[in-house]
């Protein structure tokens, strides 16, 4: 539990710091909302439409394909910690998984799906 | 102090849950559901539980998070398509039944005084998932690869364009 | 305790062949059918069967993965159930694939998948086990649901099917944390030591059984949990609801048996009412449904709901009678259901055309070989002897008599009854009714003719000769599990 304390002090002045700075400025800032200080200001394009276009569906592929692999690699934390006790054993795991994921890999690699078109 | 922990963050993650269903915006409500992730890895850690900890928000604040961002700017639903949360017909029932059912067993559940039990040492950490993992629990480490098999083959065939 | 991998061969030999066609489909060349590799799945399938098969007839129990997975007669049976159904299925495939434009050996793979998963829900000893391969068996049939990206209905199934399933696995999910909660372990035998009336453990214990069970139930197809049926099987590519309607019910039944047989003998007054009830509601879900569809494949989804609620009343009766019931009812609905499915492909034509009741008039006499199949099929389903529907569900209903659940065998046998009124609509249209259609087109597909035949052949054995299956299902239960609880104290 109290391994953690420091990380809990991080997170709770983190929040004070970013909650006061915005509040600072809401509460001492001047405010005078002209049309002309809405506009994007030195960086930025003029706005011309809504921002939220649909996005292709090859950006949920590659996204999903991420998320997929990201979870594989979570397994190697726990592997690698193990893996002096285990011995063979865990090697062999290890391999049987990968087998079939670097299978995954391939086929989709094969498939084209790791291109953008 | 680990009870102030416990109900700050508890009542953060159910807040941040309510945030997810009420609002209507979807992008507010996947920031929503973060923060109901975040709240559950703090609670995660609060039962010492480190690693698990660290996998949520590794997995589900982070990499999740980005495939339902991914999703809400795919479809792309103007806020007007979304209908009001009316409160009428099979909807009221569920809620009625809902409300019930959480009451019955907040009753039954929440009288307890054991509080919280004093774990090993090395509860929680890596290797304490680990030693499990890669022997008692191999079969359930293996089957996960042929889901995540499943996954990729699936997403490939469903998703890409020309296959 | 140790990993003995030799136990789940079978299990490792269907993942190696799943994952050679899925890099098959990746690498064969665009619009071919891989034949080759059709040929060796459809050897290795009839080899992995024979080795169930000649493992089934081994007494005693055996662990495997440090007791996550139990090898059994009736893991073994159930088992031999599957691959019989993955096989028929195999042989219906390459000729209604490549009418479908559906040239991806990756179907094949997927279906083998499909079977990996649930071999492990009903040889698990444990609920992690039963919810892994409960996950295994049920994502690639999401994919294979929605396969036929451009035929409308398809989409739609797998994205119904995946949406609710992957509720449904939370909801179970949910209540085996509960039920870990309150037992401490997720062993199939820890679940003897379910209590639900003595104290605060006992509402968590009965809270998380009742969501668990929901699961399987969703799976299964029971009321209220069915609603996804016929969408879902309208939608998917025929073989593929020829699969879900056999194997997928196999193995949410075999999961049921294995979690109804590991429970302290003193929860089952508490559960059989509810059991009850579901059956009921079941029987009249499925048939009542039944009689307004006019699309064959709705009506088979229906007749496949119907008959969940027939093989729930021969899992409650919790007798030995039961449980052969359920096997061999399991058996037989296998071979008529799949049968069926066959014809409807054989009739039907590109795109899931002429698959109404419509489109099948007088086609029984234009094509006496299918017409006296689906007949046969339909008759074996009615219950008419001498079909081994007829013996499945005497079989079923005896049991339930026997338990002291009269009331129970006599819905079952009104159900029956009703179910008449829509298996006849499908017999007269075949064949006393004017031809519809100006311009025939012969039905075509060798391998659906060879799985439609080698159904109506074991449809007909089946209802023969009965004897033989039926003692060898009865030592299926006898080893491991007689009477609920006993799991328990094995070693």
């Amino acid at each position: 539990m109290y391994t953690v304390v420091p990380l809990l002090i991080l997170f709770v002045l983190s929040s004070v710091t970013a909650i006061v700075f915005v509040l600072a400025n809401r509460l001492l800032g001047p405010q005078a909302m002209t049309p002309s200080k809405l506009e994007p200001f030195e960086c930025g394009v003029e706005v011309y439409g809504p921002v939220r276009q649909p996005l292709h569906v090859r950006f949920y592929l590659v996204a999903l394909l991420f998320v997929l692999f990201d979870v594989e690699s979570v397994f190697f934390f726990p592997w690698a910690v193990i893996l002096k006790d285990l011995g063979l054993v865990a090697g062999v795991e290890m391999l049987a998984f990968l087998l079939f994921l670097v299978g995954a890999l391939a086929y989709a690699w094969k498939k084209g799906a790791l291109e953008w078109d | 102090m680990q009870a102030v922990f416990f109900w700050l963050f508890s009542a953060l993650a159910v807040g941040c849950a309510l945030g997810v269903v009420f609002k209507k915006n979807p992008v507010v409500s996947a920031v929503f559901l973060m923060g109901s992730m975040l709240a559950l890895a703090c609670l995660f850690l609060l039962l010492d539980a480190h690693f698990i900890a660290v996998i949520q928000v590794l997995v589900y604040a982070g990499a999740v998070m980005v495939l339902f961002s991914f999703i809400i700017m795919i479809l792309n639903l103007p806020q007007e398509e979304l209908p009001p949360l009316a409160l009428g017909g099979t909807r009221a029932w569920g809620v009625a039944f809902g409300a019930v059912a959480l009451l019955f067993l907040a009753g039954k559940f929440f009288p307890t005084k054991e509080g919280f039990m004093p774990t090993s040492r090395g509860f929680g950490d890596v290797r304490s998932i680990a030693v499990p993992l890669f022997r008692e629990y191999a079969l359930a480490f293996e089957l996960t690869s042929l889901v995540l098999l499943v996954g990729i083959v699936g997403a490939v065939l469903l998703a890409k364009r020309k296959v | 305790m140790d990993f003995r991998v030799g136990l789940v061969a079978v299990e490792v030999a269907l993942s190696l062949l799943a994952l050679l066609f899925i890099l098959l489909g990746a690498w064969q060349r665009p619009n071919t059918s891989p034949t080759g590799a059709w040929a060796v799945a459809v050897l290795a399938l009839i080899a992995l069967g024979g080795f169930s098969l000649s493992s089934s007839g081994i007494d005693g129990v055996a662990r495997s993965f440090y007791g996550l997975v139990v090898s059994d007669r009736l893991g073994a049976f159930l088992g031999l159930f599957s691959l019989i159904s993955g096989l028929l299925v195999l042989f219906m495939s390459p000729a209604y694939l490549s009418r479908e434009g559906i040239h991806k050996a990756e179907y094949y793979g997927l279906v083998f998948l499909s079977l990996v998963g649930g071999f492990f829900m009903f040889k698990a000893a444990s609920l992690l086990t039963l919810f892994l391969g409960l996950e295994v068996l049920s994502m690639p049939l999401y994919v294979l649901c929605g396969l036929k990206r451009n035929f409308g209905k398809s989409p739609e199934a797998g994205l119904k099917y995946f949406y609710l399933g992957a509720f449904f696995s939370a909801v179970m999910l949910y209540g085996i944390s509960f039920l870990y909660g309150a037992l401490g372990t997720v062993n199939l035998e820890g679940l003897a030591a379910l209590a639900i009336s003595s104290n605060r453990h006992g509402l968590m214990c009965a809270f998380g059984l009742a969501l668990l069970l929901c699961g399987l139930a969703f799976k299964a197809g029971l009321a209220p949990f069915h609603a996804w049926v016929p969408d879902v099987y309208e939608g998917a590519p025929t073989t593929i609801t020829a699969f879900m309607a056999t194997f997928v019910k196999v193995a949410a039944f075999g999961a049921l048996i294995r979690i109804l047989f590991s429970l302290p003998p003193d929860i089952l007054p508490v559960l059989k009412p509810f059991g009850w009830l579901v059956a009921v509601l079941t029987m009249f879900a499925g048939n009542l449904g039944a009689l307004y569809q006019t699309n064959i494949k709705r009506l088979l989804a229906f007749s496949s709901i119907a008959h969940a609620g027939y093989l729930l009343v021969g899992l409650l009766s919790f007798n030995a009678l039961g449980q052969q019931g359920v096997l061999y009812y399991l058996l037989a609905y296998t071979f008529m259901n799949v049968g069926a499915f066959a014809v409807v492909i054989a009739f039907g034509q590109r795109g899931e055309e002429n698959v109404t009741l419509d489109d099948l008039r007088g086609m029984g006499l234009r094509h006496p070989f299918l017409g006296v199949a689906m007949a046969l099929f339909i008759l074996s389903m009615i219950g008419i002897p001498p079909t081994a529907g007829f013996v499945g569900k005497y079989y079923l209903f005896a049991a339930a008599l026997s338990a002291g659940m009269p009331v129970l065998a006599v819905i079952g046998v009104l159900n029956s009854v009703i179910s008449l009124g829509y298996y006849l609509r499908v017999l007269v249209a075949l064949f006393m009714m004017p031809e519809a259609r100006a311009v025939i087109i012969p039905p075509k597909g060798f391998g659906a003719k060879v799985a439609v035949a080698a159904c109506a052949v074991l449809v007909l054995w089946f209802g023969c000769f009965v004897s033989s299956p039926i003692a060898a299902f009865q030592g299926a239960f006898s080893q491991s599990m007689l009477q609920p609880g006993t799991i328990a104290r094995l070693p």
